[in-house]
This record gives structure tokens, sequence and C-alpha cells, in this order.
């Protein structure tokens, strides 16, 4: 079954089951072999994999071909366990371009969901510089830009908002990350109609949850997590551990740590999208496995804290 | 930015590749300038014999010419056209190598006349310490632990061994020109810390040259000058000190 096939049979799912998912926080998507959590943005009820793809270092690879190949691999395995979101930012060094060379070599597979940021502190060139990424992906449009940073975010912002009325993007958004800028954050989330909010949230860095997830749900944006994995110091502190995945792991389907990092985050019911980035096809398989399955419980959530903190 | 706001990150965070991307940049690099790395490698220990020399005032002058384009190459090949795809820094570094290139071809194109006198003998030996770091031992570090010999890092083609061996050179030279240090130490210093960041433990040793070479150029320096007999071979205008 090509990915198009596939892609028209869960949407025709989908539809004839939405009456009965809607009273579900999560709503679940079958595939053959494996059913992929998704959340509805809030701002337009598209349905989005709670799982999706960072580009920040891992596909900065330059022009080198035997690189530029290795990571189409993943992106190939990520659209194939039902990925969507891919997210990266002009300043993460050539990995507009990689996006654009494998999405080249994949034939622009129609579940992408595509996310890019807006990197200039001049707010006159917003227009210019989303032509500039969108030539780097060779796309038409996005589904999300963001401003990143909130770098001169006033400016960008308001013709993002007017690009987003005239079609020529999907959805609009703003981010920050490593937990910085949360108060002017808040203070852009209450005063602007924002579709995205992208923040840093992980088992051990929880501050958002305090006031910023709570919002999020209230105003009804959507939320991506970057850093699930705190820039891969949690996988690296877990490895080291060298603990066994506890037994209750196996209650929300989890076959290793990282799944059980990523279940953390994407249970959280403000959550729409954990975005980990790797290198390795293997590392994509496992962490798309954490949106597959069930979900950790309030309680599953807090023995998931105490047992990383435990590490 | 708030002080508070950069405890947030760390080195890694400012690394804006993996570490196989950055080591593979080396791979790329000697495939692309394959066989002159050769070249490069053979005119550096030119370069080096010449200014141990520096029995003649062109002997300075090559050496210079040598050195700077090293340098200007490894600008323009290295940060230029690989590095700079995936940093947008890199271009900045590429020009400031370029500057480093520049200065040393003037520095050896002004040369008028040969120094008579040579360092005091441990600097002159901690230089030599370093030209031999940079020409043998650095290159081999990669390799042998663990990285490609396709990746292998020499003298006029990769950053490292140019600078290194730039400051042993600088060494050897009885009066140390200060601000041909600057560029070659600054490069060592942040090239240290992309290797900490990278997890390459061996590379760390890079910062460690810089700090080799302020010891040595701080050390009182006695300069030792050739006997009469020997100067009777230079012409009256190369007895000149530089």
């Amino acid at each position: 079954m090509t990915h198009m096939d596939r892609r028209t049979l869960l949407r025709h799912f989908a539809s004839a089951g939405a009456g009965i998912m809607l009273s579900k926080p999560l709503e679940l998507l079958a595939a053959p072999g494996a059913a992929v959590t998704t959340r509805k943005i809030p701002g337009t009820g598209q349905s989005l994999a709670v799982i999706g793809l960072g580009t920040w270092q891992t596909f900065n690879v330059g022009s080198d071909p035997v690189l530029r190949d290795q990571r189409t691999e993943v992106v190939s395995a990520f659209f194939e366990l039902g990925g969507q979101m891919i997210d990266s930012s002009p300043m993460y060094g050539s990995s507009q371009d990689f996006m654009g060379y494998a999405l080249d070599k994949l034939g622009h597979p129609e579940q992408l969901f595509s996310a890019e940021k807006v990197w200039t502190s001049d707010g006159d060139d917003t227009r210019e510089e989303v032509a500039t990424s969108a030539d780097k992906w060779n796309l038409k449009r996005f589904d999300l830009m963001q401003v990143h940073n909130l770098l001169s975010w006033e400016p960008h912002l308001e013709t993002l908002q007017t690009m987003k009325d005239n079609g020529e993007i999907k959805h609009v958004g703003i981010s920050t990350s490593h937990g910085r800028r949360h108060r002017e954050l808040e203070q852009i989330m209450t005063s602007h109609d924002i579709d995205f909010v992208q923040l840093t949230y992980n088992v051990l860095d929880r501050e958002v949850e305090d006031r910023l997830l709570p919002l999020a749900q209230e105003k009804g944006i959507a939320v991506i997590a970057n850093r699930p994995f705190g820039g891969g110091s949690l996988v690296s502190s877990v490895q080291n551990a060298n603990e066994p995945l506890p037994a209750w792991a196996r209650d929300i389907d989890c076959e290793n740590w990282p799944q059980v990092l990523l279940k953390f985050i994407v249970s959280h019911p403000a959550v729409t999208c954990a975005i980990p980035a790797t290198t390795s096809v293997e590392h994509v398989r496992e962490n798309m496995g954490a949106a597959q399955g069930e979900m950790p419980d309030e309680a599953t959530r807090q023995k998931i804290v105490d047992a990383v903190r435990a590490l | 930015m708030m002080p508070n706001d950069i405890s947030t990150y760390s080195l890694q965070d400012f690394m804006p590749m993996e570490s196989e991307v950055y080591f593979r940049l080396f791979v790329r690099q000697n495939e692309a300038v394959w066989p002159w790395q050769g070249v490069a490698l053979l005119l550096g220990l030119v370069a080096c014999y010449l200014i141990w020399q520096r029995h003649h005032v062109w002997q300075a002058r090559a050496a210079g010419l040598i050195v700077g384009s090293a340098w200007a190459w490894v600008g323009y090949s290295f940060h230029m056209q690989l590095h700079g795809e995936l940093n947008w820094a890199a271009t900045y570094m590429g020009w400031a190598f370029i500057v480093q290139g520049a200065l040393m071809a003037a520095w050896g194109l002004r040369a008028r006349a040969v120094n008579d006198c040579a360092s005091t003998r441990a600097r002159a030996w901690l230089g030599l310490a370093l030209i031999v770091y940079g020409f043998i031992v650095y290159p081999l570090l990669g390799p042998l632990s663990g990285r490609s010999w396709a990746g292998i890092e020499l003298f006029g083609t990769a950053p490292d061994p140019t600078a290194i061996v730039t400051l042993g050179l600088l060494l050897l030279t009885p009066r140390l020109p200060w601000l041909f240090a600057v560029i070659p130490a600054l490069w060592c210093l942040y090239s240290g810390a992309t290797w900490w960041a990278m997890d390459w433990q061996a590379g760390v040793a890079t910062p460690v040259t810089v700090a080799i070479f302020f010891f040595a150029a701080f050390m009182p320096n006695r300069l030792r000058c050739r006997q009469a007999s020997d100067q009777s071979t230079l012409s009256a205008s190369e007895r000149r000190l530089q």
C-alpha cells in the first residue's frame, strides 16, 4: 500500500469515527500494524501526530551527499510511521536546504506538516525570509510559520497574521526554548491571536505546567514541545544509569526510556506535538513508538517523574 | 540577553551541527583538494626549514608567502566553501583566515634583511615542538582515536594544524610579532571548545598549544646571535636586524 493510499484510508476512517472520537482528549488513528495518536490543532481542527521531528543540529549536513541520503532515510521512516510535523528554522544552518532535498527525493508526502520560523531582527524582512525558506523547502506555503525565539516578534507577528489571512500560510505561532522569556510569551499568548506556541517541556523541565500550558488550553493554542530529551542529556542519563525499564512502562506500551520520556510530554492535555530530533532511523522508530498505544494517566506521569529523578 | 538566559545554555547548544557532520567536513575537504594536500604539507615543511635557516632575505619572504597562502587557502576552501554551509559564523572565520594569510604574506614580503639572532634556546625548542605537533602528532590523533583516515587534518588544508604550526613558527622568530599570533590563538581556543562540545577529547589539546605559546612567548628571551665568522657569509644589509 502506498503512502497516499494509506492516508486516504486513514482520512475516511477518521471522518467516520469523528463522532465517536470527539469526546476523547486523544484521537487514535488506525494504521496497518499500529495506531498513531493524534491531537487536533484547536484553531483549525486539523489532526496532527503527537510525535514530530526536529531538525536542529541533526539535519544540518550541508551538501554532503552521503549524509544527505542517510538523513533522507530518517525522514522517510518518519513518514512511514505516520509522522507529520517537521520543524526547522533559518538559524539551523543547511537544515532547510536538506528538507528541500529530502522532500524532493520522497516525492513531497502529503502528510507533511511543515513548521518553519522567521529569524531576523529586521521586522521588514518577514515576507522575504518566508519566501526564501519556502524556496529552500521547495514548498508553496508552510503549514506553520513561527517567530523564532521572540526575535522582533511584534512586526513579524503582524505580517504573519496578514499572510495567514491571505492564505499564504496556514498557521501562525511563536517559539522560545530553554525556558527563556516565559513572561513575555505569556503576554503574547494573552494578547494576540496565535495558533501555536513552541516551548521547552520535558520530564525535568516543567515550569511551563504552572502557567503557559494551562493558558494555552484556555486560549485554544496548540503547543509544540521542543527539547523533549533536554538536548539529549535525559537520554544519556537514563542510559548511563543502566536502569531496567520499570514494570509499569509496559502498561503504557513503552519498550524503552525514550518512549517513556516522550509519552510523559504528549500525555499532557495541552501538548499537541513533541519534536525530538535524531540522525538515526532506529531512533525515529523508537520515538514514533511513543505515538502509539496507551498514554500515561496522571498517576503514571508522576511515576515517570519520580523514576527519572531517582536515576 | 540577560546573564540568567545564558546560564540555560550548554556549550553543545552553540554548535549547529552534529560531530559526525563536522568530522565529515575534513573527509570532504581532503576529497576536494586531492592531491594538493601533499603539496601543501611539503611547502609547509619547506617554510619551517626556511625560517629555521634565515640565511637570506628570500627565505623569509618565501616562508611568509607559503604560510600566508596556507591560511588564505584554508579560509576559502574549508571555512567559506564547506564549513560555511553549516555555520553562518564560518564565513567570518574564513575572512579572518584570509586576513591572517595577508598578514603572514606581508610579514614575509616586508623582510628587508635577515635577523642574525635567534630566540632563546628554550623558546625555540618549544616552537619546534609545536611545529612537530602540528605537522605530525595532531594529524594522527584523529585516525588513532577512531576517526577516518580519509578525514586526516593536515597543515595547509585544515585549520587546526595550520594554526598550531604558525604559533610554533612565530616562536622561532627573535622578535615575536604579537599581532600575527592573535588569529591563530583565537582559532585554537574556538576549535578546542568545538572539539569539547563534540566530545572528541584528543582535540581538547589544541587550546593547550596556545598556553604553551604564551608560556614560551613570555620567557625571558636572550637572543643568540651568530658569531662574526658566520656573519661573513651575509651581506652588510642582511646583517641588520629586521
